[in-house]
């Protein structure tokens, strides 16, 4: 179907960057196993972003977000061919960014001195590229968006590992309840009472930063 | 009047009556638990119309669950508008570099993957066919060979061998006297056992044979 939509608008003289930005995720993902590589890019240029922030604020550490990141694509490379066609691109690629980040929380408790590095990390000012800033911005607004960010990080790496990831998902990923089960492999049931705490204990520790 | 026509005017009102009295119960008898209970849903906007009515009307007339929203909720808005971080320069970079390297790797195991299935299919170089069709070869000779020498001159002789029966050695303890008796019952038993146990030497004659 996806090959057919190409040639379609191929023949019409659009290129084949314009075509993979029009296609859904679905049609992509047939697309590239169609032996079109270019989509694998369009993936990457739609997902890094999103997987990146997500990583991030569950693990805490830009760097290592970065590095796992990669790690997500290039395991979504090698193994889109026993990708479910009927699933969700997009839950799945949540699902491999949420077990490499639970993999590096756990090895991170079992090493102290890399979670020190990390923590030492976070504090340091040098080590925070601020690329996500708006450079047009005032100094007080780029000072505010970097409180805020710095906030709202604390904030939520002192939630427990398992709340901590439900609420990403829902509050800065936007995921529905549905999705937010499938990628953490939990019930339904599970989702809500862990975001319903997740939230009364973020509120509860930001609250005296936001009043 | 017909009564028949009476009922369907009033129950109209009824019904209407009843779901205004539903709503106006589940408004008025929300309470604090209730609305912890569903507060989620409450700030997901999820809940149906009477229901976040009741929600609503218990927020006003409640402080501390009032409070208990207003701080969920602002403390929502602002991770909602936590700023997003962007991928760094060298990123994109790595990942091309990483990717290049998977796709050698992917096509070195497809490479080895074909020339496995071409060796299955032909499995033999032009040497090892030719060795093969030699021995082949060979082996037919051979076989010819045998089939037209002299077949007597091959044949090996062994010594005839005789089948003879063993005798049976008479058992000391069931002679076949003993044995020949059983079916006729007891009575040649103790005459035979007596007899083999008897001291012969006493038996003899006087002439001592």
């Amino acid at each position: 179907m996806a090959d057919i939509a190409m040639k379609r608008t191929a023949q019409q003289g659009t290129s084949i960057r314009e075509q993979l930005r029009a296609m859904d995720d679905a049609e992509i993902v047939t697309s590239f196993l169609g032996g079109e590589e270019r989509a694998f890019q369009e993936l990457v240029e739609r997902y890094q972003t999103r997987l990146l922030n997500f990583i991030y604020r569950t693990i805490g550490d830009r760097e290592k977000a970065e590095d796992l990141v990669q790690e997500v694509f290039i395991r979504v490379y090698r193994h889109l061919h026993r990708f479910d066609r009927s699933k969700k691109f997009s839950t799945w690629a949540y699902t491999i960014a949420s077990n490499l980040a639970k993999n590096e929380l756990r090895n991170r408790s079992r090493n102290p001195l890399v979670l020190f590095q990390t923590i030492k990390g976070n504090w340091d000012d040098d080590d925070r590229p601020l690329q996500f800033e708006d450079t047009t911005a005032r100094p007080d607004d780029l000072y505010r968006k970097r409180h805020l960010r710095e906030l709202v990080a604390e904030t939520v790496a002192k939630l427990p590992e398992h709340h901590r990831q439900v609420f990403v998902l829902r509050e800065l990923e936007g995921k529905s309840y549905e999705e937010i089960a499938e990628i953490t492999d939990c019930n339904l049931g599970t989702v809500k009472s862990r975001l319903n705490r997740a939230r009364n204990a973020f509120a509860e520790i930001i609250e005296p930063w936001v009043d | 009047m017909i009564y028949g026509l009476l009922p369907e005017q009033p129950r109209v009102p009824r019904v209407r009556k009843a779901a205004k009295s539903i709503s106006i119960s589940l408004v008025a008898l929300m309470n604090c638990r209730e609305f912890r209970r569903k507060h989620d849903a409450y700030v997901d906007d999820t809940l149906s119309g009477v229901e976040l009515e009741g929600m609503a009307n218990h927020r006003r007339t409640c402080e501390q669950c009032a409070q208990l929203d207003t701080r969920i909720r602002r403390a929502l808005l602002v991770a909602h508008n936590l700023p997003t971080i962007q991928p760094s320069a060298a990123f994109s970079e790595r990942l091309q570099a990483r990717l290049r390297e998977e796709r050698m790797s992917l096509d070195l195991v497809r490479q080895s993957e074909a020339s496995f299935v071409v060796r299955r299919w032909y499995p033999l170089s032009a040497s090892a066919f030719t060795a093969l069709a030699v021995g082949v070869f060979a082996a037919a000779g051979l076989a010819v060979t045998v089939s037209l020498s002299d077949s007597e001159n091959d044949v090996i002789r062994l010594a005839p061998v005789v089948a003879s029966r063993p005798e049976v050695e008479p058992s000391v303890l069931m002679p076949s006297t003993m044995v020949a008796a059983v079916p006729a019952g007891m009575p040649m038993w103790p005459a035979v056992f007596v007899a083999q146990q008897a001291p012969w030497h006493f038996a003899n004659d006087a002439a001592g044979r």
